[in-house]
């Protein structure tokens, strides 16, 4: 087999352009690669998508499918939710309306907000990422694509299952922050409240599913020579929202479980009369409801920062302060929790700490705008619809950001709190920081995705009616709120001086539909009549505009060589660089392999690490999906056969998924010695079965979550105990420290037996690998079973009172973690003795080795808390 | 197979470790500050009935304070860190896409970690001065 000559450069397309010259607007993209037939077939045939109309359509795992899908089914959810809004302003119109009751009206501001913050615009951003990341970091595929399809389905079936409350006329009514003693069992007795709890809890899981790949894709797949310092600026905001979501997105699940479990089976998290606190869950909410918004916004930043430059016609000014302005954003946004809570009753040094971080993210937010603006500015605006809605985004989430400085200031909350003036400034913030920049990225990169250009003159009207209708909207707003109008009362009395505002509003309102109706009829109107857009209709700068449109399925026949922050406008080839890189990029592609091969890379300089095996079409994430949404569906109506049933569906999901592909030894031998002459030919290690680094990165990840919800357990656990006099209260006592000390010994062991294992597997001594596994799982039993042992001698249960809940809660945790330890060391075990692993293979009993070292830990954390605190506090 | 890199030596390793170091103090310790002093002030507001006070004044207030002077001190030498990392990329006024690849990540930390200790450290005294100055619960 013979590679064309790995020296040989194209020859650049256009030299590169200075830097603060204007980018002409027809520039000549170069290609990544000439796409030699016989390369491209190849490719092609590996990364077709699986045949068959419902099981083909099932199994697919492309991430340009998954991700159209995730954009889809939110655009829906979006639709939906603005008709509640219409009839929520139709109700308002005029005083005294009675066109909605007001148990409807509680259902629809609640249906409409939480369809909004969790079935649309998360999904909308990280479906936008699956689908854009790949094309723009200059690789060929999300790390974990059965991941994505996973998150899509329980997406999918979270969000149906939520709207499936209306079929049952028990629509959740408690808004979409859900606070007790309101959704509690005694003021929300029927089941709307447990739809509101479980079925968003699916759509949560689904926004931590993405978030992990998000973050792994960004760190280790990019392509090579495309450094943190050339991270595109889109790729740098999804970065910290992908964070973001897994540090705020965890909180809410353990919130949302603590407050099913009093409604379910008696615990008193938030009953004050036992212990309990509805301030907690308050907290709880809002250290996710905060950086929500945020989560929110950052993707929406991070595609204006990409089009504003394009149609500027210039690189963007200040590209390392709008990058960190981005992650101080992330970081700030989880110390502004409490100022939703300032009329609270808190004490007023808490409400000053959070007034001043409140105000001060104002600073990396202005970094941001003013960045924007000194880019528009010195270059030549080119007023595309895109543009339009850049432009858009700049005049309302300005002044959002504005009123959001005047309600950080405590004294004037106090007054604006629960007001229409919080209204309007969160539809200013929301609006104009995320769905004017998801139009303006639908218009912009629209072409890529279909490969059509959305109208011009249709995308004006879209602008101009949405932006209009959304100013009459909600500029009343602000001045109604202030004249006294509180938020969520089904209708007013007149003559209390806000009627014309209303009126306004409303006619506003149905504007700003209007505009959103316009750019369903354009999407189809283009879809059908438009002729195909070229690779780059736009003469953008980033790599996504150097594939054909719509892209192939595998995006990059070879990957680009990356060396500026703007590659089309700062290069005109992207083959040059270091020897062995093009060695790679160039083997990659000519390589006869028989797996879908992507590249891993160095975290800072993107320097090639790794070519690994993404996995293929599977139906088992989609089992899966079904599995957990049956447990939650299930569990509303406390159906607990059928929940039994999801939890086998669930594991079955789970370990189909994880199947390792085994062969005849004959055929491993052979792919091996594959495998390892491609090793040779490239000079990085090559793994067909698992990426260490990936696969390493994910098992990390999942730890963090782990370690986040034992914070958040551990936040709740110190709160309460500040709620109650006594701790314990009512005398309850603590079964000693044997057991737990008994339980650390074994994990301690445990750790260092996994360590072993780790080792004579590198070795290539299955034996001792079989022994070591047996082992550890013996261990790992015996500490739960000693955990287990330890709590049947508890005289006291989760009913008691809060102390009672939240130990038993802590336990139980520990114990599920514990579970799923000894459930990965079985997998492992039935795999060795299957002869699945050898010296090259292991990436699972690695995994396996860092789950049980984290537990060690784990298991020190909660047992302090259980067993040593009670007598420090 | 080895995961070694091109550049993989001791001092570059030292380098990348000082970079990180700059870009990722900044926003961790004035998370860690901002924790420490709204946990005092939570605690020292909820058991009100212990109120230890040192030289006129409470524990809490002089505990905020000690975390502020260290916060600050902490960011600082992360901003100096920065510093020494933007002195030694030296990338001149060559544009972006025609440096060396390490210089120019170079630069990037450097100048990451400066504004970004720069920022947190206008935080810090935000949060200081409510903590330092307001004196009720």
């Amino acid at each position: 087999m013979t590679t064309p000559d790995v020296h040989a450069a194209d020859q650049p397309v256009h030299p590169p352009i200075p830097e603060d010259e204007i980018i002409p607007w027809e520039i000549e993209t170069p290609y990544v690669s000439h796409p030699e037939q016989p390369i491209t077939d190849r490719l092609e045939e590996r990364w077709a998508d699986p045949p068959g109309p419902i099981i083909g359509r099932l199994e697919a795992i492309q991430n340009n499918v998954v991700g159209g899908r995730i954009m889809g089914t939110a655009f829906l959810f979006f639709l939906v939710a603005g008709v509640f809004a219409l009839i929520m302003r139709a109700q308002l119109i005029r005083p005294e309306n009675t066109l909605v009751g007001p148990q409807t009206y509680n259902g629809l501001f609640t249906m409409h907000g939480s369809t909004m913050m969790y079935l649309f615009v998360v999904p909308m951003m990280e479906g936008f990422a699956i689908v854009m990341l790949p094309m723009l970091l200059g690789n060929r595929e999300m790390p974990f694509p059965r991941l994505g399809v996973f998150s899509y389905f329980t997406f999918l079936l979270g969000g149906l299952l939520f709207f499936s409350s209306f079929l049952l006329n028990t629509v959740p009514d408690a808004g979409w922050f859900a606070y007790t003693p309101l959704s509690g069992l005694e003021y929300s007795p029927g089941v709307a409240l447990d739809y509101w709890l479980l079925a968003l809890g699916v759509a949560e899981v689904a926004a931590i599913a993405a978030g992990v790949e998000i973050i792994i894709m960004i760190l280790r797949m990019r392509a090579p020579g495309m450094s943190l310092s050339r991270l595109p600026l889109y790729a740098w905001a999804m970065l910290v929202t992908a964070f973001s979501i897994l540090f705020a997105f965890t909180p809410l699940i353990i919130a949302s479980l603590m407050l099913e479990l009093d409604r379910k089976i008696g615990t008193q998290f938030f009953v004050p009369e036992a212990g309990g606190s509805p301030v907690l869950w308050q907290h709880l909410f809002w250290i996710f409801g905060h950086p929500e918004v945020y989560i929110q916004f950052l993707p929406a930043t991070g595609m204006i920062a990409m089009i504003i430059p394009v149609f500027s016609r210039l690189r963007i000014i200040g590209y390392i302060p709008v990058a960190m302005a981005m992650v101080a954003t992330g970081f700030i946004s989880f110390a502004l929790w409490v100022h939703h809570m300032f009329s609270v009753g808190l004490p007023e040094i808490s409400l000053g700490i959070f007034s001043a971080a409140s105000i001060l993210i104002a600073i990396p937010t202005g970094v941001q705008i003013f960045a924007y603006l000194a880019t528009l500015l010195s270059g030549r605006p080119v007023w595309k619809t895109a543009m339009l809605f850049a432009a858009g985004f700049l005049v309302t989430f300005v002044l959002g950001g504005i009123t959001g400085v005047m309600v950080g200031a405590v004294p004037f909350d106090w007054q604006a709190h629960d007001s229409y003036f919080v209204v309007a400034h969160l539809h200013y913030v929301l609006i104009g920081g995320s769905v004017f920049p998801i139009f303006a990225a639908l218009y912009y990169w629209m072409p890529k995705l279909t490969g059509k250009l959305l109208d011009e003159r249709l995308g004006r009207w879209n602008f101009w009616l949405m932006f209009i209708g959304f100013h009459v909207a909600f500029f009343p707003q602000h001045i109604v709120g202030l004249l006294g109008m509180p938020r969520r009362f089904y209708t007013y009395l007149p003559g209390l001086g806000w009627d014309i505002y209303n009126f306004i509003s409303t006619i506003g309102a149905f504007i700003l539909a209007a505009g959103i109706g316009v750019f369903v009829v354009n999407y189809f109107y283009s879809n059908r009549v438009k002729e195909r857009a070229g690779r780059n209709p736009w003469g953008g700068d980033s790599m996504e505009w150097s594939t054909i449109s719509p892209p192939l399925n595998f995006g990059f026949s070879i990957l680009p060589i990356i060396r500026g922050r703007h590659p089309l406008w700062d290069q005109g080839e992207f083959e040059s660089g270091p020897a062995k890189w093009q060695r790679v990029v160039r083997e990659l592609a000519y390589w006869p392999l028989h797996w879908r091969a992507a590249l891993v890379t160095s975290t800072l300089d993107a320097e090639p690490q790794e070519v690994i095996r993404v996995s293929g079409p599977s139906i088992w994430p989609v089992v899966a999906a079904v599995g957990l949404v049956t447990i939650f569906g299930s569990e509303i109506f406390s159906l607990r056969p059928v929940s039994a049933l999801g939890i086998v569906i669930l594991i079955m999901g789970v370990v189909g998924w994880n199947w390792p592909e085994s062969g005849d030894e004959a055929r491993e031998k052979e792919r091996d010695a594959e495998e390892r002459a491609f090793e040779e030919r490239i000079g990085i290690p090559v793994s067909s079965h698992g990426s260490r680094i990936v696969s390493r990165s994910g098992m990390m990840l999942y730890l963090l979550l782990l370690a986040i919800a034992t914070t958040t357990f551990a936040f709740s656990y110190f709160y309460l105990r500040l709620e109650n006099e006594a701790w314990p209260p009512g005398g309850l006592e603590t079964a000693g420290l044997i057991w737990p000390a008994v339980g650390l010994v074994l994990l301690l062991l445990n750790a260092f037996v996994v360590r072993r294992s780790e080792q004579v597997i590198g070795e290539g001594n299955v034996g001792r690998l079989r022994l070591w596994l047996f082992i550890s799982s013996f261990l790992g039993a015996g500490a739960l079973a000693a955990l287990i042992y330890d709590f049947s001698l508890l005289d006291f249960d989760w009913r008691v009172n809060a102390y009672g809940s939240i130990y038993w809660s802590l336990g139980a945790f520990l114990m599920l973690m514990l579970i799923s330890g000894v459930g990965i060391n079985l997998f492992n075990q039935y795999w060795s003795w299957r002869g699945i692993y050898n010296a090259r293979r292991h990436v699972a009993i690695d995994n396996g080795a860092l789950y049980w070292q984290a537990m060690v830990v784990a298991w020190l954390v909660i047992t302090a808390i259980l067993y040593v605190t009670p007598y420090v506090l | 197979m080895s995961h070694r890199t091109y550049s993989d030596t001791a001092d570059s390793a030292a380098e990348r470790r000082r970079e990180w170091a700059g870009f990722l103090i900044p926003p961790i310790a004035w998370a860690v500050y901002f924790v420490i002093v709204y946990l005092a002030d939570e605690f020292s507001c909820m058991l009100t009935d212990i109120s230890l006070m040192v030289a006129g004044r409470s524990l809490t207030y002089l505990l905020s304070l000690a975390a502020t002077v260290v916060t600050i001190a902490v960011i600082a030498y992360a901003g100096r860190l920065g510093y020494r990392t933007w002195q030694d990329a030296d990338v001149g006024n060559v544009p972006n896409w025609q440096r060396d690849q390490e210089a120019d990540r170079r630069h990037f930390m450097g100048v990451s970690g400066m504004l970004l200790s720069g920022l947190f450290l206008i935080l810090t005294f935000g949060v200081a001065a409510a903590v330092l100055f307001l004196d009720s619960c």
